[in-house]
């Protein structure tokens, strides 16, 4: 009768692939358009993929936004104000790659998956209001150090 | 039985067993429990059977603090009460409301949960809710499409609405009281003092009075106040003829405590792809889920109790802060005023917001919804009402309401919409963001204690009655027994100690109805035998007791 306590046993959440399928059945209009393999969001749309592009947070955010973003960020964490430093963490934190250098031309797909490592791990911030990863914060301040 | 007090001579006594004032929710619940018991019940409301806005004007009073509707407006003051303009969502709180929450303070109340569940059944009925069933799992049967967000089992649940007609209950209820031969109503018998035995530890009558030049006064063995949040502190406290401070105030906590249920609109949830959310929509059956907060998450992060709703943000952002809109003092403009307001935004298209509940209008796939954050209100003694120093028509002090509060609601709200948000990252679904000062790191100490402004209220009057085993820190005691007064009890919402995230209406009438059975137990026992205690008390007799009529 009540499914308050936690006690009680209630199917509380579908698996994310399950509601993700709900909601692309319910998905009139996709968020995102293809185009010849080439991801364009609504608000953003890069001339080129780079780490510097949080792909989540580019759907609803415009360049200049994730800009401001990244400059809020350097504000606070000022012993990162280098695109060097930033691509550095950015791999240090991507320690799936074990690679020792960064690597500009890697896409942000891999970034997006270490935000969401980010989130897991409660690794967030706020920033103009934003929650966002510690990655995309970075990728924000890389993008706007470019 | 029906009599219209204003044609009663002049200095009439009324007398019976149980004398309820007040005939809203808790006073008509309570009322009809006593159908065919063989006891005699007054029950007395102020109006009559329709708006009357004289008699609304009784409630006019001032607010101060954190801006609040109207006082005028925000209670109805004729048979029904404010079920007169309720919205119908009722859901049950949570067992950790009841508990005593060290990062709460003043939080606990002297019953559990589980003293509610069985009159949370039997309340049902009386409110038309269609199934007893609170259980998403239940309603996912039902309809499998109300498909929860892929949150952490571990950090949010899901709690379901349901949805009363919504039962007015004037309507539904006048020809039950009014042709029920054991309850007697007066209508137009507004309640301006309470007059005791010496020592004050039993009531012995009310008076009333009416817009017609009428005082009468009513005894009988027990007393309930069911006049709503803010006027049973008003009654209790301007009754201060015998004792200075008001009655049952010995401890200066009549009044204090008030709480509202806080609506906090200040985030959005982006989401990657465009979904209906459907589940936290209104939709057939008419049930609706919110995000709740595990009680093991309320504690580790030391919040308070809250849930999120979610609404197309292209319906929203057209819809104005109620506390904006809900401005006027008459709640017939109100309602027009919302209405108006909500129909402009929208172009037409977006109808009042409870039709748009009700007909699902908001349904349809979108990619970014405002989060509406239903809040409890920590409990704060320095939110409280008063006597002012100006009195209505019939000579009684008017309310003054300090709308107050603590440190505790901002850390909470903003805290809240953080775990929305990682979950929200976490899952991979989209992303949060903050609004207005939320949105702010810092905020100067003064700050803290302040909400963002378009924060609204449910019309909700709690705590100012509250309860507790203790008089030091309540005003009455777990069977909502004015603590030292034997034979005085109070109904409603002011006796919450605690006010849950949810709307109040029905645990009220859960509340009530335990009243009733306890009454009808005191009644039966005979253990208010105020004759026997008081010279000219009342004779311990449940017959023939002289009536006017």
């Amino acid at each position: 009768m009540f499914n308050s306590a936690r006690t009680v046993a209630v199917p509380l959440a579908m698996s994310r692939r399950a509601f993700l399928n709900k909601a692309a059945i319910a998905t009139a209009a996709a968020a995102v358009i293809v185009t010849g393999g080439i991801v364009k969001w609504k608000y953003f749309s890069p001339r080129k993929l780079t780490p510097a592009i949080p792909l989540m947070l580019s759907g609803f955010c415009d360049e200049a936004t994730l800009c401001e973003l990244g400059r809020k960020y350097l504000a606070q964490v000022p012993g990162e104000d280098s695109a060097k430093i930033l691509l550095s963490r950015l791999a240090a934190d991507g320690s799936r790659h074990g690679a020792d250098e960064p690597d500009e031309n890697e896409g942000p797909s891999e970034a997006a998956s270490q935000a969401e490592q980010d989130f897991r791990t409660k690794k967030i911030l706020i920033i103009d209001g934003w929650i966002i990863s510690e990655t995309e914060a970075r990728q924000c301040a890389l993008l706007a150090l470019s | 039985m029906h009599i219209d007090a204003r044609t009663l001579p002049d200095g009439s006594l009324i007398e019976g067993d149980l004398c309820i004032v007040g005939a809203g929710a808790a006073g008509i619940s309570l009322a009809l429990e006593f159908r065919k018991s063989g006891y005699k019940v007054i029950l007395l409301e102020g109006g009559g059977f329709e708006y009357d806005d004289r008699v609304q004007q009784l409630y006019d009073g001032k607010t101060t603090g954190q801006p609040y509707y109207p006082l005028k407006s925000s209670e109805l003051h004729y048979f029904g009460g404010t079920t007169g303009h309720w919205a119908g969502m009722c859901a049950i709180f949570d067992p950790i409301v009841f508990q005593n929450r060290p990062w709460v303070e003043h939080s606990g109340w002297p019953i559990t949960q589980a003293t509610l569940l069985p009159y949370y059944e039997r309340a049902y009925p009386i409110l038309d809710l269609q199934s007893k069933e609170f259980d998403l799992g239940y309603w996912q049967k039902q309809d499998p499409s109300l498909v929860a967000l892929p949150f952490d089992d571990d950090v949010f649940w899901t709690k379901i609405w349901q949805f009363s007609a919504p039962t007015r209950f004037g309507q539904k209820f006048k020809d039950a009281v009014v042709t029920a031969t054991d309850i007697h109503l007066y209508t137009y018998a507004n309640v301006v003092d309470l007059s005791g035995n010496e020592g004050l530890t039993a009531i012995r009558e009310v008076t009333v009075k009416n817009y017609a030049g009428r005082t009468h006064k009513v005894r009988a063995r027990y007393f309930v106040l069911a006049c709503a949040g803010i006027q049973n502190a008003r009654v209790l406290l301007a009754a201060n003829k015998q004792a200075p401070a008001g009655v049952g105030n010995d401890h200066d906590l009549v009044g204090r405590y008030f709480m509202e249920h806080l609506e906090i609109k200040s985030a959005e949830l982006w989401l990657k792809q465009k979904t209906d959310l459907k589940l936290y929509m209104v939709a057939p059956p008419r049930v609706q889920g919110e995000l709740a907060l595990r009680p093991e998450q309320q504690a580790q992060h030391g919040v308070l109790n809250g849930i999120v709703s979610f609404t197309p943000l292209q319906v929203a952002e057209r819809m104005p802060p109620f506390i904006e809109v809900w401005s006027d003092a008459d709640p017939r403009v109100n309602e027009e005023l919302v209405r108006q307001a909500q129909s402009k935004a929208s172009g037409n298209r977006v109808r009042r917001f409870f039709d748009v509940l009700q007909t699902g209008e908001m349904h349809g796939a979108h990619r970014s919804f405002q989060m509406t954050l239903r809040l409890e209100q920590a409990p704060n003694p320095n939110s409280r009402v008063t006597l002012a120093q100006d009195v209505d028509e019939l000579g009684m002090p008017r309310a003054e309401l300090n709308w107050t509060f603590t440190k505790l609601e901002r850390k909470s709200i903003r805290k809240i919409y953080e775990i929305v948000g990682q979950q929200a990252g976490a899952a991979g679904l989209g992303r949060v963001k903050l609004k207005d000062d939320l949105a702010e790191d810092t905020l100067p100490e003064g700050d803290l204690e302040r909400l963002p402004g378009s924060t609204s209220a449910g019309w909700h009057h709690m705590g100012t009655t509250r309860m507790s085993d203790s008089p030091k820190t309540g005003v009455v005691d777990a069977n909502c027994q004015v603590h030292g007064i034997q034979n005085l009890f109070v109904a409603g919402s002011s006796c919450f100690s605690t006010g849950s995230a949810v709307n109040p209406t029905f645990t009220i009438v859960a509340l009530a109805l335990r009243l009733a059975d306890h009454l009808k137990m005191e009644l039966a026992s005979g253990a208010t035998s105020l004759a026997s205690s008081e010279p000219g008390g009342l004779a311990n007799s449940t017959r023939n007791h002289g009536n006017s009529e």
